[in-house]
Order: C-alpha cells, then structure tokens, then sequence
C-alpha cells in the first residue's frame, strides 16, 4: 500500500467528523502531537503523520508541516497562546522539540485543571478561596485570576449536580455501575464515576464525534476514559475494569450526550471548555510561585532561626521538584516527604504541616508539585536531567540554553532589561530594578495596573530569582547536564534530517530513468552471487566474506551463551556482578537473540521495532488493527528500502547490520556485543579491501577490470589472486557500474560512521537505566512485529496470522526457558529472566506475570490478554464465562462456532467459569486452538497441542 | 494318692494355662492406639488451589490398609502413604474452584483429621477443562491432527470416533480414499477399525 499523503481538508478524519477548517482537541493530543514527537526516534524516514481512517480502509498521511499549522491554529483559535509563545513556536524547527513546547503550552494552557488539581483536591481550593487569601498577582477590574476559577468551577459544580441528581443521567450511571461492581461502596463509586464524566466532558464528547460508524465511536470513547482514568484518576482503577466494553461505551455516548444538552441551557461546550482553560491558565498567576512560596514559608515560621527557616523553605521548594518523578502528590505527602529528607521527628512534621496549611501555603505547594509532575513529564529529559530533578533542581529553565548556565543568566538579565526599558518608556519612569517597577505597578488604582505586565514581571522576577538562589556546586551540576542534552538534541535533528533525506531519497528515485535495468541488474547479481559455489564446497563464491561472517556470528552466539551459562555456575562473584548488569544483558541479548544470533538479524530486528514502535503506536491509537497491520509491514521493509536503492540488496545487508549496532550502542553491553563486532565485520571485510584497493595498482586493476566491485566490499582480497581470468567477460558489463557501486558503498560507509558516531557519543551522557527505559516501554506498540517475523515459531496452522504466530511464540518462549506450565513461583524466578529477554512483547510478559501471579497459574484469560497485548491491543478480558456479555474493548462477540475464524478468541461458557482461548482451525466435532489452563494448571498449549468440543464453543470474540 | 493327683493336676493345669497363653499370644493383637496428626500443609482453614495435594504427617507410621477419606462435596480421593509416616492426599480429578471442602480422614474407623479448605476462584473451570480434555482423549483420539488436509479430500471428526470425509470436485474414488484414511490413522497410532468413515458428499 503507498503512503496516501492527502491535505487535511481532503482527508476521511476530517469530512467523517464535519470539522471546520481545523483539527480538534482530540486529533491533536491523540495523534498529531505524539506523531510529532515520534520524528525524533525514527531511524529511517517518516512517512508523515498518520491520521485516523475506518477500519480497512488506505491509511493517510498528512504533512509534518500541516500537522504543526493545525496544532498553531488550534493554540492560537481555541486556546489564545500569546505573541511570545507563538513566536517561540514558529521559530522551532525541529518536529520533537516543536511537539514538546506544543504539549507544555496544552499542559499549562489547556488542559483540564483537574489533572493538575483533582477533583478532591478542588475542594481544597475551594477552602482556600474561603479563607479570602489575596491572589498572588494583582487583581483588577477587568482582570482576577480566581474570578476565572471560580467561574470554571461554578460550571463544574452545575453540571456535577444534574449528573448526580436528574433521572436519565443516574440511570445511565447506575446502567455503567450495577450493583456489586466494585469493592468501593456503590454510592461513593458513582459519585466518583459521575465526577469524571463531567470533568472530561469535552475530551468524551470529541472521542464520541470520532469516527463514521457506531462501532468506531465506541471504541473511541471506551478508550479515551480508559485513559483518562488511567492517567489522571489513579485512586479510581478499579472503575478500569467497567469501563471499555462497547455497551458501557454507548452508555457513555448516552451520558455525554445528556450532560451537554444539559450545558446548552446555560452555556455551550466550548464556552465551558474555554472557562476550563481560563482556570488552568489563571491557576500559577493565582497560586504563589516558587519565590513567593519561598518568602511566605520563612515567615511562617517566626520561632525558628533564621537559617533553619532558610532551610525548611529550601526543603519544601526542592521537594515539589524532586518528588514530581513519583508523580503527582497531595500536599500531606509533600510536607512528609519533607520531614524525612530534614530527619525531623513526626511532631514537628505535623506542626510544620498545620502552620503552613493554616496560612494557606498547601494548596500552592501541592500545585506546583503537580504541575512540575506534569510538565516534566512532556520533556525528553536526559538521565543527568533525571538526576538534576530528583536532586531538586528544575533542569527545564536551561534546557534551551542547553545547560550553559552563564547564557541563561545572559538571557534572563537580557529580557529583564528589555522588559524594564519597555516599561519605563511607556510609563515615563527610571526605575533601575524590575522588582522595583513591578511593585509600582501593583501599587496603583486598581483601574490603571498594566496586567500583561505585571504577570510578565513577576514569571521572569521568579526565573531569575530562582536562577539567583542556585548554589555555585547546582551550577556545577546542572552544566555536567550539557553534553547529554547537546547530544540528545543532535541527535533529534539527525534523525529528522534523516528521515527527510531519505524519503527525498525515494521519492526522486521513483522518478530516475533506466531504474528497471539497474534493479535488474542489482538482482541478476545477487542471483549469481547466490548460486555460484567454489567447487567441491558450499561456500558462495561471490559471498565469502559474509559466509564467514556468519561463521563468526555462530561463533559468537556460542561463546556468548557459553560465557553466560559458566558465568552463572562456575563463579560465586557472578550474582552480585551479573544482577544490576542483568536488565542490560537481557536487553541486548534479546536483540541478538531476535535476530537468531547474529548481528545482522539484531540489526533488522531493532530497526523494524523502531518502526514498529511508530506504526503499531499510531495504530493502538486508531483502533484500527487490519489498516495498521498492512502499514506496519510496509513501513518495517521500509527501513532496508533506503540502502537497496543505494547500493543493491548486497550493500542493504551490511547497512541493515550497521543500523542495528547504532541503535543498540546506547548500552556498554551493546556497544561490546554489537558495535564491537561491527568494528571487526568493517575492519576484515571493508577496510582491507579499501586499503588494498587504493594501495595496490594491480588489484585495482583487477577489481575494476573484473567489475567485481559490486560485491568486492565483502569478497576482498581473495578475488584478484584466485579468479583472474575467469570473469573477464563479465567485467565488460559489471565494469561500467562500478563507479557508481564504489561512490555508493563510500556514501553508505559515511553514513554509517556518523550515525556510530552520535550514538556511540551520547553513550557517555546516557547512563543505562534511562535508554532500558525508553526502550524496553517501546514494547507494548510492537507485539505484532515480535509475534509475526521476529519468532522462529508461528507456523501451527496460522502462517499468516499474527495472532495464531504469538500464541505459538508465547508457548515456544515458555517452553524453552522451561517455565510452561507458567506459576506464581517461576514468573519471581531467574527463569522469568529469560523470558523477559526473549523476543515477546513487554506489555504481553506484564499480562502473564501479573495473571500467573494472581491466580497462582496462569489463566485462559490471561494468555488471551497477553495476545491481544503483544497484537496492540489492551483491552479488558473478565472472567471467561462473562466474555459473551462483557465483551472487550475493541471486540465484538459472534455468537456460534460457524462465526468464528481464526485468530479469534473462542469462548465456552460451560461450567463455573467457562473457557477462552484462541481459535486456529475447525475440525468438525472439534477445534483446533491454544490456550492456558487448560491442560493442566498453568499450562500453556500451543497450536499443535490444544483442541477443545465445538458443540461447547459458545462464539467467538472478533477483533473490531 | 491325692498327692499324686495333686501333682497331676498341677501338671494339667500348669500345660492347660501355658497352652491357653500359647493361643492367647498367638491370635491377640491389642487394638493399636489411633496415629496423631502432627502436621498439615497446606494449613487447615486455608485457600488452597485446584491442583494441590494434602501432606500429612503422622505420630507413627500406618498401612494404607484402613485409612479412608471422605469429603464434602464428594470426591475420590488417592491415597499415598509415604515413609516418615507421611501421607500425600489428593483429589483425583481437579477440585471445584471458589469451593469449600469438608475432609474427614479415618484410620481404621477411627478419626485422624477433619480438615476444612477452600479452593481458590480462577477465571475458567479448570475440572471442566479436565473432563473435555479427558473427551477428547477418548472420542477423538486423533483430534490433533485434524483437519486432516489431503490433495484430494478432507477429513473431519463428525461425532465420537467417527470422520466424515469431504472430497474436493471431480475426486470419485472413495474406495480408495477409505483406505488412504485408514492408512493415515494406522500411522498415527490407531487401530483403523476403532474409527467409523462417512462422507458428506
């Protein structure tokens, strides 16, 4: 299938969802802004940003630059960013660090305050507000911060009473939450429900107008307040296990539906959603800042001395920052947190806790704890930016000046000045202090105070205050953060530019004249080269060179192995040296096991998971299985396109080899395995040709005489000596190429060194545990790749089938690290290691870890979980018997053994609790399958070796 | 004379007493004391899963003879005695899942234990899962295999032991294709005859 670029006025999206001119909130954070930010972690070329299209249907592609015109407009229509902001955003080439600043200023701008203040902790507010504490900034007449909170919330509390009170809402409520739903008692649980309904009530409505077909809408909106609840409401997870299935989701619809009729006698959607964004916006103009918070403490607390409130205020200021990697916290969590990190007893702690919340400081600390647990977490951060928060310093004000601190400090006092100079022009005045010209502007009647700057002074009085109360050694430390950031952002823009060189590459080669004959040609040769043995032997004759590549490759693969097996037995020492290394080993040797033990199939594997990662990504948020399967395919040969059309399928393979050891370089294991046997591959096979190339006249000659250039980068020296004479006739028509062969491997090798280079470069500021991070969660987007080329297994009746190829990998993996049947006791074992290095996808491993822990074995239920996961999904399976009438998230159930087809799920409802597992062929009276639990307890049946009754099969779950 | 008698009759009794603890001694056994449980595992009173068997250990060791165990619902139950005066109890089939267990366990009439367990939830059944698998075995011992795809036809189960064979258009040769099915189940470790052949065509 080709890339379908369209214009975004052309596209299904945007004529299925009768949108005017612009991209919804929906489509931005869902797609465009991830899909941007992907840019930066793509090793071959992009093929735009996907948008979302019905199922079966040409996937499209809009531009990266409409993509980022329609997030601008959107800012700018919607949202009203200011001229500062929108300058920055225009000024921001590349496609991550613009996806970046896009999602802060949604954070800060527009999104719900419920995610920065959750709905309990409105009340908190709520009593704040009570207390008829001052807002931090000025008010006026025409501006008040919490006049704009307070309108939000008098809209919340509107809508929330008519969700709790009127008849169709509570019924549709108690229709989502029957009696018995949950540990929670039910009252309190709809309460909740109803609370988040309201809260996200555009977020719904935009997902419930996604999509032509009833089916799709649910699915959309099923998901969507899957996450939300998910990543906002962490206490409410129990309410997971509803929501999801479509009838829930059309109840959903239903509720949304009813709730924003229910707006239009007061106000509109958008009139709530803009008054959303207006309470978020005024929250830090109305809160104290980490400077006002700092004074207001100090004062607090008069009866200590001066140093130990210096202290105390110090503490909490670094705790709202170094706490933000637990995530959002509430205020008593931050102020224990506090009391540990001072080592002071729990009396004091509480009398700290009380004093400050009397004066009204909770609710400030608890915000900017959770805005910095927010905004940090849109940032790409390094791991010595990691360090940098955890040891409570915000790394984000020096990000742009890529942690020169001294340029920060030229750029602070910079716009400081232009900010004092613009006003004591405007107003006449001399003033020789920002400080001082913004207490003179709040000073005056309310009616004549300049806000913009007043609100203006006081961030940027902030900034520098903070920068100002820095110690020299924070200083020290967070410019040690610069050559990880340098790094990091190169290497963003490298891949960018990559990525657009070589679908430039493409795109002007579909259009080169005579391309026919040089494939053919390229082909014809690789065809000989295959074919022509040196007699008497197996080895190809054109191919020595990689034929003892492989050699070497299987070589490796059995000193590795061996090297690990006697490492464990054989030395006591080996535990305590092995174990913190473990999660590195498993991680790189999941790759060269992915790739059967050589360097070349890790290559191919971690490229096609780089875009797996992509493409499955933009699928799992779609929904839409059979359009990304294709794609993702597609996109996964895509890697190699590039190379072949350079250099022909010869060079393809040692460029493949190269891209794998550059994206694997990221750890010392990695780089040892991988980059150190690339050097060796380069270093015998390429560097000795070259060297004799250009040294030696004569077998210059030779090579160009014999037009064995093609494939002398790997053939080598051995050529000139052994075959003189022989291919003469063919150098006659290989010689023509060879220029063109030469310059393109020289164009490759270039490529391949600098790429090394950045990687191998960024190696030093990346510490380990922060790339197993990023790159072991790639995991839950890829599945279908693992499932379907990487695994040796997979032919049971389902070649090609993804899903029928997991349930056979799943099976296979299990089985060879000798944990089938799958327990409690061996998923904490060292053979669960194994399988966590094994090819299978992350999100599927967490699905049978956490089923086989529960349930002591692992359940059917749990093994269908694990498919749909390592398939891209990550819906909801109940209990087996239930299946039929819960159904799962982006599943229809088909009732009838005639309805299913393989892949699906079978379901039989006989008995207690039934049976699930997954159907692979009919067999009359029987059906071929695979299944856990049904074999025995634990046991996970692979397709040659579970069958189940047909006259039991109750239907069959269908993936929408 | 009486003396003499006297003396005989002490003799008579004497060989009548040592004859009667001669018998006594032969065929009495005193009624053994009833064994003590010392130990149970999984505890009594505890979750236990499906699958698990009961340990016992006793205060001396017991034949297998006499021992009997009982319970509630019903089940059948293996018995192992093991060395230590050990014994494993376990259900012969699955247990019932989210149920609780009575388990009176008697040594020759005499109560030993009487334990209480209750099996924990799982998210299928697994006995049932047993008692198809267990089905299957026996009425579709070839059910692996299947369908059975040749060039020219295509084997199906259609009830217990019994295939229904579906030829591909233009194939006529039932005759023959009977006993390259039959062939094939000879193959697969079964008695050709134990299988009945139809054809839905």
């Amino acid at each position: 299938m080709a890339r379908k670029l369209v214009s975004f006025a052309q596209s299904t999206y945007f004529k299925n969802n009768s949108l005017k001119g612009s991209a919804n909130l929906y489509l931005i954070t869902n797609h465009l802004l991830p899909g941007l930010d992907q840019q930066a972690e793509i090793v071959a070329g992009s093929r735009g940003i996907p948008l979302p299209v019905d199922n079966g249907a040409d996937q499209e592609y809009i531009t990266i630059q409409e993509a980022k015109s329609l997030i601008l407009d959107y800012l700018i229509q919607i949202k009203g960013i200011d001229s500062d902001d929108q300058k920055s955003l225009l000024k921001i080439k590349s496609e991550e660090e613009f996806a970046r600043t896009a999602s802060i200023l949604f954070s800060s701008k527009a999104q719900d305050p419920n995610k920065l203040l959750t709905a309990a902790r409105m009340e908190n507010l709520e009593a704040f507000r009570a207390k008829k504490i001052a807002s931090a900034t000025t008010q006026t007449k025409t501006y008040d911060p919490s006049t704009a909170y307070a309108n939000y919330s008098k809209m919340y509390f509107e809508i929330l009473k008519y969700a709790n009170s009127a008849v169709v809402p509570q019924k549709l409520i108690a229709d989502i939450l029957p009696p018995g739903s949950s540990r929670v008692t039910e009252a309190l649980l709809r309460k909740q429900f109803a609370a988040i309904i309201v809260s996200n009530l555009h977020r719904l409505n935009a997902a419930a107008s996604t999509g032509s077909s009833d089916n799709i809408k649910n699915y959309q909106v099923g998901r969507e307040l899957f996450n939300i609840i998910r990543e906002s409401y962490p206490d409410n997870t129990d309410l997971l296990h509803i929501v999801g299935d479509e009838k829930t989701s059309q109840r959903v619809i239903d509720l949304t539906t009813s709730l924003v009729k229910e707006t239009k006698a007061s106000f509109s959607l958008d009139e709530y959603e803009r008054a959303r964004s207006l309470a978020a916006t005024s929250l830090p103009e109305y809160l104290l800042n980490h400077t006002e918070l700092k004074a207001e403490i100090k004062k607090s607390l008069p009866n200590l001395s001066v140093a130990d409130q210096s202290r105390l205020a110090d503490a909490v200021i670094k705790e709202t920052i170094a706490s933000s990697v637990k995530g959002s916290l509430d205020y008593d969590q931050i102020i224990t947190l506090v009391g540990q990190k001072l080592q002071l007893d729990a009396t004091t702690t509480l009398n700290i806790k009380h004093t400050l919340a009397n004066r009204g400081l909770d609710v400030s600390i608890e915000y900017l704890q959770n805005q910095k647990a927010v905004q940090f977490g849109e940032y790409r951060f390094t791991q010595r930016e990691w360090g940098l928060v955890r040891s409570g310093v915000d790394p984000t004000l020096f990000i742009r000046s890529e942690h020169k601190v001294a340029n920060t400090e030229k750029s602070l006092l910079a716009a400081q000045s232009t900010l004092l100079a613009t006003y004591n022009s405007k107003n006449n005045t001399a003033f020789t202090t920002l400080f001082d010209a913004y207490q003179a502007e709040r000073n005056k009647p309310k009616d004549q105070i300049d806000v913009d700057f007043v609100i203006k002074s006081r961030r940027l009085n902030g900034d520098i205050s903070y920068y100002q109360d820095l110690t020299p050694q924070e200083k020290a430390q967070i410019g040690r953060a610069r050559f990880g950031r340098r790094v990091l952002d190169y290497r963003s823009r490298f891949y960018e530019a990559q990525g657009k060189i070589i679908d430039g590459w493409i795109d002007f080669e579909e259009t080169i004249t005579g391309k026919k004959l040089l494939h053919k040609v390229f082909d014809s040769w690789d065809e000989i080269a295959e074919k022509v043995t040196i007699p008497g032997t197996k080895i190809p004759l054109f191919r020595i060179a990689p034929w003892l590549a492989d050699r070497w490759d299987e070589w490796k693969k059995a000193s590795t192995l061996k090297w690990i097996a006697d490492g464990s037995t054989r030395y006591k020492g080996w535990k305590i040296v092995a174990d913190p290394l473990r999660p590195v080993i498993n991680w790189s040797l999941k790759y060269y096991e992915m790739g059967n033990f050589t360097v070349n199939g890790a290559t191919t594997a971690f490229a096609t998971r780089q875009w797996g990662k992509f493409v499955k990504w933009g699928l799992t948020k779609v929904g839409l299985s059979d359009v990304g399967k294709y794609v993702g395919i597609q996109a996964g040969r895509a890697t190699t396109r590039f190379l072949i059309k350079i250099g022909g399928k010869t060079l393809a393979k040692i460029g493949s080899k190269a891209i794998a050891a550059i994206a694997t370089s990221g750890t010392i294991i990695g780089t040892i395995i991988f980059v150190g046997s690339l050097v060796l591959d380069l270093l015998s096979l390429g560097w000795n040709f070259l060297k004799k190339f250009f040294k030696d006249g004569k077998f210059r000659e030779t090579v160009v005489g014999w037009g064995l250039a093609i494939s002398g980068f790997f053939t080598a020296i051995n050529i000139g000596r052994v075959f003189t004479g022989i291919f003469a006739g063919l150098g006659l028509i290989f010689g023509g190429l060879f220029a063109l062969t030469l310059s393109s491997l020289l164009l490759a090798m270039t490529i391949i060194g600098f790429i090394w280079f950045i990687n191998t470069s960024n190696l030093h500021s990346s510490e380990n545990d922060a790339r197993l991070d990023v790159n072991l969660s790639l995991d839950s987007g890829v599945g279908e790749f693992i499932g379907s080329i990487l695994c040796d297994s997979g032919e049971g009746g389902g070649k090609n089938n993804t899903r029928i190829q997991t349930a056979a990998c799943i099976a296979e993996i299990l089985s060879e690290c000798g944990i089938n049947p799958l327990n409690a006791g061996n998923v904490k074992g060292t053979k669960w290691q194994c399988a966590l290095a094994s090819t299978l996808a992350q999100s599927a491993l967490a699905e049978l870890e956490y089923s086989a822990s529960k349930y002591e074995v692992l359940q059917c239920v749990g093994f269908v979980s694990a498919i749909d996961a390592a398939t891209g999904g990550s819906s909801h399976f109940t209990t087996a018997k239930y299946l039929p009438t819960i159904v799962p998230a982006g599943y229809k159930f088909a009732a009838g053994v005639g309805s299913c087809s393989p892949g699906d799920f079978f379901v039989d409802t006989t008995g207690a609790d039934g049976h699930v597992g997954l159907f692979i062929a009919n067999g009359g009276a029987t059906i071929q399958c695979a299944d856990a639990n049904g074999g025995g307890p634990g046991v996970v049946r692979g397709p040659d070796k579970c069958q189940w009754l047909s006259s039991k099969v109750a239907g069959c779950l269908k993936k929408i | 004379m009486l003396k003499i008698l006297s003396h005989r009759i002490t003799i008579v009794l004497l060989a009548v007493l040592a004859l009667i603890t001669l018998l006594f001694s032969i065929f009495y056994r005193p009624k053994p004391a009833t064994p003590k449980l010392l130990e149970v595992s999984p505890k009594d009173r505890s979750e236990i899963n499906y699958f698990d068997e009961i340990r016992l250990r006793l205060d001396k060791a017991i034949n297998q003879d006499g021992l009997v165990v009982n319970s509630i619902p019903e089940e059948e139950w293996e018995i192992l005695v093991k060395p230590n005066s050990s014994l494993i109890v376990k259900s012969k089939k699955y247990l019932q899942v989210n149920t609780q267990y009575l388990l009176n366990i008697t040594y020759q009439n005499s109560p030993i234990a009487s334990l209480t367990y209750t099996v924990k939830p799982q998210q299928s059944d697994p006995r049932y899962a047993q008692e198809v698998a267990e089905e299957i075995k026996r009425d579709y011992p070839l059910a692996a295999k299947i369908p059975y795809e040749a060039p020219g036809f295509t084997v199906l189960y259609k009830s217990p032991m019994t295939f229904e064979i579906t030829l591909k258009e233009g194939v006529e040769e039932r005759s023959e294709i009977i006993n390259a099915v039959r062939d094939w189940v000879k193959e697969n470790g079964q008695d050709p005859d134990s299988h009945t052949y139809t054809f839905s065509n």
